[in-house]
């Protein structure tokens, strides 16, 4: 009797924290500077948050969890064009930029879309980014000239892992979702 | 002991049932509520520190006799904002309790956690260190108050 109920609460204390961390997945932002008064930050929100604040900001360029593309300076780039683009093409590499001092690929590949960016030199810096396709889907749902910035956070629930790394001279950024509150699994 | 008797010890028994059970609800709202503390102590030789800490029961009450005009300049100020303070606060209520920012420099940490229904800000800087720990439900009562004002004006 006492054993079964032993192990009943063993059971209890796993499956309790197991089940409260998957129902919330938060997001991380770590940015850790380098050197002399070096500055480090963490951010952790629960996603649930970002989603329910998200429809409340009306500020430009954002308005009810969409961003306008025509308020933010692209470069006359059609990111959104672009996000199609690479939604409907095969997996493959897009875009492979070599020069002395910079190296960029951008690819699609096993559901992801990955951009890297390699800087020489002065201020060396590697950038990763990767997105998960449903990520995109999820981006794209939203009227022309529009993202939907809303729909992409909800769908980041589903995807855990890193996002965004930037390893510089300089600093280290990295971006992920996983299901713990706290930073503290630096990988 | 006579019947006469008994009867009085019943009625006193029961008043002090009563008033037991009301000073037992009384605490434990005032215990559920938190406290409100904010504490700013400047770091300078001679500098001021201002310590305050009520129970958030307390501030509720003392909420009501602020007046509205008080109110009016903050409403007007972040009526942009207000609405996502309040959906804020609302998931945080839910969220479960973690580090919500973290600022560390040689010269300065911040912190913000979210621990039960309270909020914590932490600020040590060369200035000054700052320490605030504020419960949600009050956050979202002077967010009513502010919608009241705003209603009426």
């Amino acid at each position: 009797m006492r054993s079964s109920l032993l192990a009943a609460l063993v059971l209890a204390a796993g499956i309790i924290p197991a089940a409260a961390r998957a129902e919330t997945p938060w997001l991380h932002v770590h940015v850790q500077e380098q050197g002399e008064g070096a500055e480090t930050v963490r951010v952790n929100v629960p996603l649930n948050l970002v989603e329910s604040i998200l429809p409340h900001i009306h500020s430009h360029p954002l308005r009810d969890g969409m961003i306008r593309l025509e308020d933010v300076d692209l470069d006359e780039v059609d990111l959104r064009g672009v996000l199609q683009a690479v939604r409907g093409a095969e997996d493959g590499v897009f875009v492979t930029v070599e020069s002395d001092d910079e190296h960029v690929r951008v690819a699609k590949q096993g559901g992801l879309l990955v951009v890297e960016a390699q800087e020489s030199g002065d201020g060396e810096e590697n950038v990763r980014v990767q997105v998960r396709l449903e990520i995109i889907d999820a981006l794209l749902d939203a009227p022309e000239g529009q993202l939907n910035i809303l729909a992409a956070v909800k769908a980041l629930e589903g995807n855990e892992g890193d996002i965004v790394t930037v390893t510089g001279d300089d600093d280290h950024v990295r971006i992920w979702v996983d299901d713990r509150s706290e930073s503290g699994g630096e990988r | 002991m006579t019947r006469k008797e008994r009867r009085l010890f019943i009625v006193i028994g029961a008043i002090i049932a009563v008033y037991l059970a009301t000073a037992a609800v009384v605490g434990i709202s005032v215990y559920r509520a938190g406290m409100l503390i904010v504490e700013v102590d400047s770091s300078e030789r001679g500098g001021d520190s201002c310590h305050v800490r009520v129970p958030a029961a307390l501030a509720h009450v003392a909420l009501r006799f602020v007046p509205d005009h008080v109110f009016a300049e903050p409403a007007r100020e972040a009526a942009e904002w207000l609405p996502v303070v309040r959906a804020a606060c609302l998931e945080l209520g839910k969220s479960p309790d973690g580090v919500l920012l973290e600022v560390r420099s040689p010269d300065e940490q911040i912190s913000v956690v979210k621990n039960g229904r309270r909020l914590r800000v932490d600020v040590n800087n060369a200035e000054e260190r700052v320490h605030v720990v504020m419960p949600l439900a009050l956050v979202g009562q002077v967010l009513a108050r502010i919608d009241k004002v705003t209603a009426s004006s």
